[in-house]
């Protein structure tokens, strides 16, 4: 598959589930950076 | 009488016919890229029975596809020239041992990738920062757990099909390439550089499908891309 598809695979997978396991570690962290 | 001052004229390139570089910090014209001052091993001849060796000075070289392309020697040398005098990111160890170690790259190649591709909002690199976080807990050698030769590699987790796709101008990216080596793939600078061109990438394809969509939608992909590569 090219990476533009897997990327919009990634990106369906996501719309499904934004505040998934690891979003919540990235937004956890960049809240952290933008106290 | 006042000494004449010297006009500073742009170069152009003999490859492409434009004038000047794409960005103050890149030493060629569009469609040329830079080769440092390196040796050059002579073999023998009648003059030099026993070859020699000659310093050839860094130059300018001609893309084939006339193209911009970043190599490795110069990603090195804008790095190493510019990026000490930037404003530096707020300093914020997030609780990790390299936590701030590589905040001036991050500054450096957001701020490049930013001014060079001109997004309508641009990326955050507090933003770059939280995602190395998240991916390889600051950690260069970082690998994903039973990861093959493909797998992730590196600060920003760049895989190595990533790493092909930024210097495949007919496939992916079209231009702004970015070319290095599998091997190189871990150094601390190469890997954001090419990191954060491959998420202006992302967001390109996650805008095709959403235009409202948002940096932080882009993050989404690193995972599943990392997860592809290292099987």
């Amino acid at each position: 598959m090219p990476p533009g598809g897997i990327v919009v695979v990634a990106y369906k997978r996501y719309q499904k589930d934004p505040q998934g396991k690891q979003m919540k570690k990235f937004d956890d962290l960049y809240k952290g950076l933008k106290k | 009488m006042a000494k004449k001052r010297r006009k500073t004229v742009p170069k152009r390139s003999k490859n492409t016919g434009a004038i000047g570089p794409l960005h103050p910090w890149r030493q060629c014209p569009i469609g040329e890229h830079w080769v440092r001052t390196h040796e050059r091993n002579v073999p023998p001849s009648n003059a030099h029975p026993e070859g020699h060796v000659t310093t050839v000075h860094g130059s300018c070289h001609p893309n084939p596809s006339k193209k911009d392309v970043l190599y490795a020697h110069e990603i090195a040398r804008i790095a190493e020239t510019y990026f000490s005098d930037l404003p530096p990111l707020s300093s914020n160890d997030l609780g990790y041992p390299n936590g701030d170690k590589y905040n001036e790259l991050i500054a450096g190649w957001t701020k490049y990738w930013n001014e060079v591709l001109n997004p309508t909002v641009p990326l955050d690199p507090y933003l770059v920062k939280a995602l190395i976080a998240s991916e390889s807990d600051f950690n260069p050698e970082a690998v994903p757990p039973g990861g093959g030769p493909n797998s992730a590699r590196g600060l920003m987790q760049v895989t190595n099909d990533s790493r092909k796709y930024l210097a495949d101008e007919v496939e992916e990216l079209r231009d702004f390439l970015v070319v290095i080596n599998k091997k190189d793939i871990t150094d601390q600078n190469l890997n954001i550089a090419a990191g954060v061109r491959w998420l202006f990438r992302k967001k390109q394809i996650v805008e095709s499908k959403n235009k409202n969509a948002t940096w932080r939608d882009c993050r989404c992909c690193v995972q599943a891309i990392s997860k592809r590569s290292s099987r």
